[in-house]
């Protein structure tokens, strides 16, 4: 079990998630340490996406999937039932495998979050928030003359930068990213991974991705998954990325990470 | 699932085995020529120029393996002992010659006692030879073995210095050409502990002095 | 070697194949020239029959046994009374219906009994609606056979098509955008006021010009809830009598004179070109609406 040396923003408890009752991962505990990137690894269908998509409660939102356990964010358990996970997915960003930026403009792609959860801004206020959201996605210069123009006029590495820049523009704790970088070319790629690493010390990042390399360049800790006999994902290893890659623990992580499995 | 990598790895152990065999080959000529005066300093200048060249190509093989196919664990581990251990036979090589070089310095040295270094070369054959064992077959029992025989040659080493200082009389040529001769062995042997720390970073992760603190 | 792959790559000359390969297109679009040459047809003819007879008095007269001063006035105030309010009463909800169903209550069992019973309906005879109509709300509810009785079964009738309609077009918007404004903290609402309805709406009011057209067409369950062919004034208010366009059609055609029937079809030009300018303005108001979309 992974715990990070300040108190841990995140923290899984004995996390399960079934869809219409087959269990997809069981016995998930691992914390998230405040302010480093942590990369989920692991072959595909082992989970890692169930477990991502529990942290920010998107999961309620697919028929027939059910969480047990406990998350815990800054303390609270985000699945009592008294919290909503409408807010919580304000604290918790996202961003997706495919970029999905909305049909409108540049700018008012960035400020929907803004608009949505009620923030009461300025016009001059507002265009702060949405320059700064940019500018930390790195994409502001590429941009700032053409705010206007329709998201989908933008490239394939500049929408994903732009959907980074929408989550971040509500001010969230955590970012989650579910393999953000698999359909973009190795340039954009490197952009969004050093990107990541430039906002580090303000969130919390977890990025899921089935690359290892990107893992191992992009993150400070990985967390394993594997696939158990019944093809039930669990956690088998967890730690600093350096020495998860050098000298992993776990002769399953050693033989997946060099490529003799899955 | 066999990996474009193991022809690399498989390629790098190769390189490194012709090191092994031919860097024993030369300690060992080295000291039965100091033993028996005879000269084989041409024959360990040549060896000691192949152990060279093999060095540079066990780098350039590692190099182009680290850059191609971004190995991790102990595939790292073991591109990275490949790279020091090779050091250390290439090293070898060169005391090697060294020894030859003061038998032919000195002249004949059948007059001396030799039976220190007769004693040291003797364990350093077994060294060697245990230690070319461990790393094909990557075994940390071996590995531990040849360090435990290591303190025997700093023994007489450390003895034969002592010896040195008390005798008044005894011929310089002797003492000289015995003490560098024990010296180069004693360097020898130290990388025959090298290598086996590179054959236990392989295995087990961490360096062993790193673990024993 | 070059011969070789060369005469590999030739036409061959009129081989079985090249026969079916140039025969097929014209045998496909053979039932195309059928069908438009059937349409063409229909319009000429009833152009031709009827052209002489168009004038102002088909909107402005009520009907009359004087062929020479027979107009539709009544028929065509009455359908655009009751399509218009069935409509008004169908569209909001089927869309609200489509909404719930898909955002609301997906994949549950209400869902799955709701949208049962939907298609079922799009299978009834349209004179069922009428008899429902009379029966229920004529009678039962004491509304009378009234312009509010006839919008409500019309609305009835097309709900079906329409929601169908909806419903597609709401799961045509890229659940991608979907999951992306929950992922930044937005309620349902706000995910279908924003994402959902501006791309869903176009297609959507297409739906609902496709149920305006149906209605604009159904004689059998209008007979039923208003009993009349023909009357001689205008629909007030919604508890007014009245008739539609169809029936009064259907007035004219049984007439024996010569001149009824020319009529008839000058009546169906008349619904026609209505129909024409309804499916005219629901392309210009999608245009509009699907580009308004991309901007907001």
């Amino acid at each position: 079990m992974v715990s990070g040396p300040n108190s841990d923003v995140l923290k899984v408890e004995s996390l399960a998630v079934t869809y219409w009752g087959k269990p997809a991962i069981q016995d998930i505990n691992i914390s998230f340490t405040r302010r480093e990137i942590t990369a989920i690894i692991g072959p595909s269908g082992c989970g890692k996406s169930t477990l991502l998509r529990s942290i920010n409660r998107m999961n309620d939102l697919i028929p027939g999937a059910r969480v047990y356990g406990k998350i815990y964010f800054n303390g609270v358990d985000i699945y009592s039932d008294d919290i909503d996970p409408v807010l919580i997915r304000s604290r918790i960003g996202m961003v997706f495998q495919r970029p999905n930026p909305f049909p409108f403009g540049i700018f008012d792609n960035v400020a929907f979050g803004l608009r949505v959860n009620g923030f009461k801004l300025s016009k001059s206020e507002l265009y702060d928030k949405v320059k700064d959201a940019l500018i930390k996605a790195a994409l502001w210069d590429e941009v700032k003359d053409r705010l206007n123009d329709h998201a989908y006029s933008l490239s394939g590495g500049q929408q994903q930068r732009l959907c980074i820049a929408r989550a971040l523009a509500v001010d969230p704790d955590v970012l989650l990213l579910d393999e953000p970088t698999v359909s973009l070319d190795p340039i954009s790629t490197a952009k969004i991974e050093s990107l990541l690493r430039s906002i580090k010390n303000e969130y919390t990042i977890v990025i899921v991705t089935h690359n290892m390399l990107q893992a191992a360049r992009a993150s400070d800790y990985t967390v394993v998954m594997m696939p158990d006999e019944n093809m039930v994902g669990r956690i088998i290893e967890a730690g600093p990325t350096k020495e998860i890659f050098t000298n992993p623990r776990d002769k399953r992580t050693e033989d997946y990470i060099s490529g003799r499995i899955g | 699932m066999s990996r474009i990598l193991d022809i690399g790895l498989r390629h790098l152990s190769e390189l490194v085995l012709e090191m092994f065999k031919l860097s024993v080959w030369a300690v060992d000529s080295a000291v039965n020529g100091l033993l028996e005066y005879r000269n084989v300093q041409d024959k360990l200048y040549e060896s000691s120029k192949k152990l060279r060249g093999l060095y540079e190509e066990v780098n350039d093989v590692a190099t182009e393996l680290l850059a191609r196919y971004q190995p991790v664990a102990r595939d790292l581990r073991y591109i990275r002992s490949c790279l020091t251990v090779s050091y250390d036979l290439f090293r070898l090589g060169r005391y090697a010659l060294e020894i030859s070089r003061s038998s032919r310095m000195f002249g004949s040295l059948l007059e001396c006692d030799l039976a220190p270094v007769r004693e040291a070369g003797s364990i350093i054959r077994d060294m060697l030879n245990i230690s070319v064992e461990a790393f094909q077959q990557l075994d940390v029992e071996k590995a531990k073995q040849v360090s435990d025989m290591d303190e025997r040659i700093d023994e007489i080493y450390r003895e034969r210095l002592r010896a040195i200082t008390l005798e008044r009389d005894g011929s310089k040529e002797c003492d000289v050409a015995i003490t560098l001769a024990l010296r180069n062995l004693e360097r020898i042997a130290d990388h025959a502990t090298y290598i086996c720390e590179a054959i236990d970073y392989v295995v087990a992760g961490h360096p062993r002095h790193r673990r024993e603190g | 070697m070059g011969d070789k792959v060369l005469s590999s790559l030739q036409r061959r000359g009129a081989g079985k194949r090249r026969i079916y390969e140039t025969l097929l297109p014209l045998l496909l679009s053979f039932g195309l020239f059928i069908a438009i040459a059937v349409l063409v047809s229909l319009l000429l003819t009833v152009v031709t029959t009827g052209a002489h007879r168009l004038s102002w008095n088909l909107i402005t007269q009520y009907p009359s046994a004087n062929p020479a001063e027979a107009g539709m006035r009544s028929a065509i105030l009455g359908s655009v009374f009751t399509v218009g309010l069935a409509a008004a009463i169908c569209i909001p909800l089927s869309i609200a219906t489509a909404l719930y169903l898909e955002e609301y209550a997906r994949g549950g069992k209400i869902s799955q009994i709701l949208s049962y019973n939907i298609a079922n309906l799009a299978g009834v005879p349209s004179i069922i609606f009428g008899v429902v109509g009379l029966g229920f709300l004529a009678y039962g509810l004491g509304m009378g056979r009234t312009i509010i009785t006839g919008a409500f079964t019309l609305a009835i009738l097309i709900l079906p098509l329409v929601t169908v309609v909806c419903v597609e077009a709401v799961r045509a918007v890229p659940p991608d955008l979907k999951y992306g404004a929950y992922a930044l903290g937005a309620t349902t609402l706000q995910m279908i006021r924003r994402i959902v309805l501006p791309r869903a709406l176009p297609m959507m009011l297409t739906g609902g010009i496709l149920g305006i057209g149906r209605a604009l067409g159904e004689a059998a369950p209008i007979l039923v809830v208003s009993g009349l062919l023909f009357i001689r004034e205008d629909p007030t208010s919604l508890f007014s009598r009245f008739t539609v366009m169809p029936l009064q059609l259907y007035n004219w055609i049984s007439r024996p004179q010569q001149a009824f029937i020319e009529l008839s079809s000058a009546g169906i030009i008349a619904l026609l070109l209505i129909l024409f300018s309804l499916n005219l303005s629901a392309i210009v108001l999608r245009e509009y609406l699907t580009r308004r979309a991309m901007e907001a």
